[in-house]
């Protein structure tokens, strides 16, 4: 198999390396996705709750074990931490809709998204304060020596994006779909007055909201730590392409953001091999596609039906 | 009898716009009682009041003789309001005006977001099951989504769901609107079935006065923001005034 004069073997090294760099996309991708379906508003701080939920990660990381001496006290120390960036994001998440969005609710559509600006500003400048702008190593805690199979190869860690990355995705789209509390979502976030004549607890729900997307970027966040490190604006160009990869796929359709962080990372990856993009350009093609999927499907790949009847 | 529902004198405004000056009326457990007015009287207006998405300015409104919304002497909404997620577990339910179905969700899924407070599996499903019998339709279009229904079918939708709840008092805001003559009749028929045997008192806001006044114990009519006229419902229907403005006599 040929595709563009490129070996079997190498396809398949691309499409690991695009796979796991789209879950990745797609999990954060899920935050500002799952907050637009439910409140039309892009929250531009999500990118920052990744970043502190991966920080407070990474100090109990560090804090509960050495991760240079391996074993399997490191890795229950891994999952404890990861378990813990997940709640700090996920109560940051909260705290900054409660007191940031939700008196603006009521205000012009740019009020909350200027707040939200100004929260990913003074967060991340906060977290330059405290933690030093100097990046941060975050230490696998296995082995993280490359598996070879034929000519090609995966590194323990990409396995676990993968596997994680698919767990949580799966589990969202069933929780999303199938559980009380997901069909809640769906219905508040089709119309929340309605919801609320349901006895559905419009607030509450909204949080739960907050609390899931900034869970899945904390996971995310730790996952790009141990291949990039740690450090306050990690959240930046991160946040951005995700958010690209939720607009491609069709902002507010959960679907469509798994799909456009997949895709996007495919892209990415391919488009450096296959259309021979110099590595330093990678980022412009996002923002091509971005440019392009805008131009073309504004409403992105994945609409949502529309068939409402009046 | 005994009230279920009492509204005293209660202002609602949009800005600067007041849509309801002064509205007291009441609603006597086990009756179907009607309200008829004209586009802008303020009908809806009132049913949102009720459930607690339009926040009074003035007044106080009562059910089942607890005082469940307010406004303070300065003309805001008292503090002490309940929210209209509780207000629904007080067995207050209303199917809105314009349906308000869950169009990207499922005829089943609409159905349980109805019984969304109930929390026993067991007795959703029996609830199910027992709207399933009184719309049959709805049984067929189970799996369908709730968008792709006709209209008449979104209306039995809209009952059925606010029905799911085993509420007290129930609020219809025009479930005849848009629908073809037939259809109409078949909405009444299916409403005063509902008040015979589901052991609920209906509120039924609507425009088309001949339908709503012969189905019902008493009614009033809103012009404007003001009950202007309020009797019982056959009394109503031979009003000369009511004859000449909403019955087109
Ligand atoms: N959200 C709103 N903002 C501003 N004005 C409103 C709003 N909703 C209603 N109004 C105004 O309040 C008045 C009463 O409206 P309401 O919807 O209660 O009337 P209605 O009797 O239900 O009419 P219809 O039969 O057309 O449904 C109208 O003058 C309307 O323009
Ligand atoms: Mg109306």
């Amino acid at each position: 198999m040929d595709l563009f004069n490129i070996p079997a073997n190498e396809l398949i090294q691309h499409l690991i390396n695009g796979l796991t760099l789209g879950a990745i996309y797609s999990l954060i991708a899920l935050g500002y996705t799952m907050v637009y379906g439910i409140l039309k508003f892009i929250n531009f701080a999500h990118g920052e709750i990744l970043m502190l939920g991966t920080y407070s990660g990474y100090f109990l990381y560090y804090m509960l074990c050495d991760p240079t001496k391996g074993g399997s006290y490191v890795i229950i120390a891994f999952a404890v931490s990861l378990l813990f960036a997940m709640i700090i994001s996920a109560i940051l998440g909260i705290t900054i809709e409660r007191i940031a969005y939700k008196p603006l609710r009521k205000a012009p559509r740019l009020a909350p998204l200027l707040s939200a600006i100004g929260v990913s500003i003074i967060l991340m400048n906060l977290a330059s304060l405290m933690f030093g702008t100097k990046s941060k190593k975050f230490d696998y805690p296995f082995d993280n020596t490359p598996i070879h199979f034929g000519d090609a190869s995966i590194t323990p860690n990409q396995i676990m994006i993968l596997v994680v990355g698919l767990i949580m995705m799966v589990s969202l789209k069933l929780f999303v779909d199938r559980s009380r509390l997901g069909k809640a979502m769906r219905a508040t976030s089709e119309n929340q007055a309605v919801a609320a004549l349901m006895g559905i607890n419009v607030n509450s729900i909204i949080s739960l909201t907050f609390a899931i997307g900034s869970a899945l970027a904390a996971v995310a966040g730790i996952l790009i730590a141990m291949e990039f490190k740690v450090y306050p604006t990690m959240g930046q160009l991160a946040g951005l392409k995700a958010f690209i990869a939720a607009v491609v796929g069709g902002i507010g359709n959960i679907t469509g953001a798994m799909v456009g962080g997949i895709l996007l990372g495919l892209l990415e990856t391919f488009g450096v091999v296959i259309i021979g993009i110099p590595q330093g350009l990678k980022d412009t093609i996002a923002f091509s596609v971005l440019i392009i999927i805008l131009l073309v499907k504004p409403s992105g790949l994945l609409i949502k039906n529309r068939r409402e009847k009046v | 009898m005994t009230k279920i529902l009492e509204i005293n004198n209660i202002h609602v405004s949009y800005g600067n716009i007041e849509a309801l000056k002064g509205v007291s009326l009441s609603v006597n457990e086990g009756e179907i009682v009607s309200l008829i007015g004209a586009n802008g009287a303020g009908k809806s207006t009132l049913l949102k009041a009720i459930v607690g998405l339009e926040p009074l300015k003035g007044g106080s409104i009562k059910y089942a003789g607890e005082e469940i919304l307010s406004a303070t002497g300065s003309g805001k909404a008292s503090k002490k309001n309940l929210r209209p997620d509780v207000i629904m577990t007080k067995g207050i339910s209303m199917a809105p005006e314009g349906r308000g179905i869950f169009a990207e969700m499922t005829v089943l899924e609409n159905l349980e977001m109805g019984a969304f407070i109930i929390r026993d599996k067991n007795l959703i499903n029996r609830n199910i099951e027992e709207k399933y019998e009184m719309f049959p339709i709805l049984r067929d279009r189970r799996k369908q989504l709730a968008g792709s229904l006709s209209g008449g079918e979104q209306q039995m939708l809209s009952i059925a769901r606010a029905l799911m709840s085993k509420p007290k008092l129930l609020l219809l805001d025009e479930p005849a609107l848009g629908l073809a003559p037939i259809i109409i009749q078949n909405i009444f028929d299916i409403v005063v079935k509902i008040s015979k045997e589901e052991n609920v008192t209906i509120f039924l806001v609507e425009q088309n006065a001949k339908m709503a006044l012969s189905i019902s114990n008493k009614g009033y009519v809103l012009e404007t923001g003001k009950i202007i006229l309020e009797n019982d419902s056959d009394k109503l229907l031979s009003d000369p005034k009511v004859k000449a403005a909403y019955l087109g006599e």
